[in-house]
């Protein structure tokens, strides 16, 4: 890895570490002030993350979207921004970064460990669509991570409720709110992501669906989410069954993104 | 009496449009896709691996095989499923809109954006899965390879495959392509960064057309039909002459096989020649250079070709190996092998499909339909379920 990228990398994984510990220790000794400070920690591995990732697209002579560590590279810094994004003008509680900054951990040392130089963009990837395809594949990824970090705290809350620490955190009801409404956003830009993909398949492989795997597991992923959202809107499946159908509608979703490879070969290149 | 009396059309299509259906199907059609990830399908795999898999798990195969999950995007049940599923969309939304969705939509606010944008989804589902039934019935899609100079005559046999939809009658109406020029651009010796082919192209229906582009990921529209490149190789022009008489028995240029391996690519072949002594393989390295005498391929621009003529058993027993520069020849036995040219080849995927346009409607139109269903939720209004 050039050294600028990897100060740059490490920089921001710091700053991510300390922003953890910060919320954590805000809700164990019922310090409100920690939580602020965790946050802009946060903000601050967020300004590294992005000089990262500026480095690596201007080695790379193109956006960082094309190989595993490019894609975990600037999937994390989608997660990452949406929830700061949100916890800054849209009131969500700082403790979904609880369950978002471990995950975003995994997949970005993930990335440094199968890290690889960066080469010119192929001619597969030359074409307008692969912004489109990746912004929406991105944001839904942020969005559906966001979901599940409110997912999983209100699990936590709900079954761990004599601990001190899960009283501060908002309301189940808060959060299941949230949850609904990021799950809501993740679904329209999946929508897009699938769309915009299927035409860049027409312009590159004269067909707009195969059945090729990770399509289909891409579909399944969408499916899934389908099903949450008709199960709470029809069944009223709410609170804690919706937020266990959100844990696993991003394992789904998760492996579309790192396991399809595993179930033979695919026409996408994907991570 | 009392049968017919509870029994009434309504119910019925309630029935079918009932939520509980609506996931279940959902759930239906996720199994099935599971197993067409799952599975070895046709299409995918090659019917011998696909047999052997098979053979190696009798019980699993005779659960699987009826119900046609080998094959099981183009199987009954899977076909079924989706029908069940646009009869369902059909019924729901003919339900919703009969009870309470015209009277939310004439009343106006968030209910009514949600109420459209609930109609607008469910239409292109059903415009989504028409479409999609299109494309299966009535779709052609043909691959053919040419190199450059070779025109292509729309013949069954001159494509490398063809298959078409069930609904639809192969039809071949004299189209005719000539590969004029195939254009590779290169970084860095080995990262293809562009593909571009020019052609001629003609048929009945349509003025011809000389010196049209096609590039990777900028299909040609020609009529009904579209051409997109699929791969792109080297053809070597081989004279094969017996030493004896110097007579010229071929004079030919030889497609060879395009193999990707991680980032590199390798262009190998046989030559089908029965009258040579041994199986001779051929590879051509498009830039290469000497390093301990041995060549090693540095490219792949044809900057300093060098063709490789091995002749083998067919397994791994090499009885010689020989280069040729362009213009030089090697010798198998009574017969010359004279490298004379380098030509590049190109594939294309010929492709008529009816059902593109509607699906591609579609698509957009439920993604500005969830957008209307979903924007009261996205500035923060109450979700519809806690509405009513």
């Amino acid at each position: 890895m050039a050294k600028i990228e990897a100060v740059f990398f490490w920089l921001s994984v710091f700053p991510y570490a300390c922003a953890f510990f910060l919320i954590l220790l805000s809700l164990v000794l019922n310090r409100p002030k920690l939580t602020s400070a965790g946050i802009v920690s946060l903000w601050v591995g967020l300004a590294f993350h992005s000089a990262t990732v500026g480095v690596r697209w201007i080695s790379a002579g193109h956006a960082p979207v094309t190989d595993t560590y490019e894609l975990n590279l600037i999937g994390t810094w989608f997660t990452i921004a949406i929830f700061a994004g949100f916890e800054r003008w849209r009131s969500l509680p700082p403790a979904v970064g609880l369950t978002l900054i471990p995950v975003a951990f995994l997949v970005m040392g993930h990335g440094y460990v199968v890290w690889s130089a960066a080469t010119p963009l192929g001619a597969a990837y030359q074409s307008p669509w692969l912004a489109v395809h990746v912004l929406f594949a991105w944001f839904a990824f942020g969005s559906y991570a966001c979901a599940t970090g409110a997912a999983v705290l209100l699990l936590l809350r709900e079954h761990f409720r004599d601990w001190g620490a899960l009283r501060r955190i908002p309301e189940s009801a808060a959060l299941d709110l949230a949850n609904y409404r990021f799950v809501v956003l993740g679904f329209v830009n999946h929508a897009v992501m699938n769309v915009s993909g299927a035409v860049w398949a027409k312009n590159l492989w004269g067909q707009y669906w195969g059945w090729d795997p990770l399509e289909t597991w891409s579909l399944i992923a969408f499916l899934t989410y389908a099903f949450c959202l008709h199960a709470r809107t029809f069944l009223k499946w709410k609170m804690q069954v919706s937020a266990w159908l959100t844990v696993a509608a991003l394992g789904v979703l998760a492996i579309s993104f790192w396991g399809v490879g595993l179930f033979g070969p695919t026409v996408h290149p994907g991570p | 009496m009392t049968l017919m009396r509870s029994f009434s059309p309504l119910g019925a299509v309630r029935l079918v449009g009932s939520h509980r259906l609506a996931l279940a199907i959902i759930g239906v059609v996720v199994a099935l896709a599971l197993a067409g990830i799952l599975l070895p399908q046709e299409g995918r795999m090659r019917r011998s691996e696909i047999a052997a898999w098979q053979a190696a798990r009798p019980a699993l195969t005779a659960l699987c095989n009826p119900l046609g999950l080998f094959n099981v995007f183009h199987s009954k049940v899977f076909l079924s499923a989706l029908a069940v599923l646009g009869m369902n969309v059909a019924a729901c939304t003919v339900v919703r809109m009969a009870d309470v969705g015209w009277r939310q939509i004439r009343a106006g606010g968030s209910t009514a954006v949600r109420t459209t944008g609930f109609l607008a989804i469910h239409a292109s589902i059903l415009l989504l899965l028409g479409g999609g039934f299109c494309s299966s019935g009535w779709r052609q899609s043909g691959m053919l390879l040419l190199t450059e100079g070779q025109e292509f005559g729309d013949r069954h046999d001159e494509y490398l495959r063809i298959s078409e939809g069930p609904l639809r009658r192969e039809v071949h109406d004299r189209f005719r392509l000539q590969l004029e020029r195939v254009d590779v651009t290169f970084r860095e010796k080995r990262f293809e960064t562009d593909v571009a082919a020019t052609v001629n192209i003609a048929d009945r229906h349509a003025p011809p057309q000389a010196g049209r582009t096609v590039r990777v990921n900028h299909p040609l529209s020609y009529g009904k039909r579209s051409l997109t490149i699929d791969e792109t190789g080297f053809s070597p022009r081989l004279i094969v002459t017996d030493a004896r008489s110097d007579s010229v028995l071929v004079d030919t240029y030889l497609s060879l096989t395009t193999f990707r391996t991680g980032g590199e690519r390798e262009y190998h072949d046989f030559l089908p020649l029965d009258f040579l002594p041994r199986r001779v393989f051929l590879t051509v390295m498009p830039d290469f250079e000497m390093r301990n005498g041995v060549p090693v391929k540095v490219g792949d621009d044809p900057d300093r070709p060098l063709l490789v003529v091995q002749e083998s058993d067919g397994g791994d027993r090499v009885f010689s190996r020989q280069f040729a520069t362009p213009g030089s020849e090697v010798t198998l036995g009574q017969y010359r092998v004279r490298f004379a040219g380098l030509r590049r080849w190109a594939s294309f995927l010929v492709v008529e499909d009816p059902g593109y346009a509607i699906v591609y409607i579609a698509m957009w139109l439920g993604v500005a339909a969830l957008l209307l269903r979903y924007l009261p939720e996205l500035r923060g209004n109450r979700p519809a379920s806690e509405v009513h």
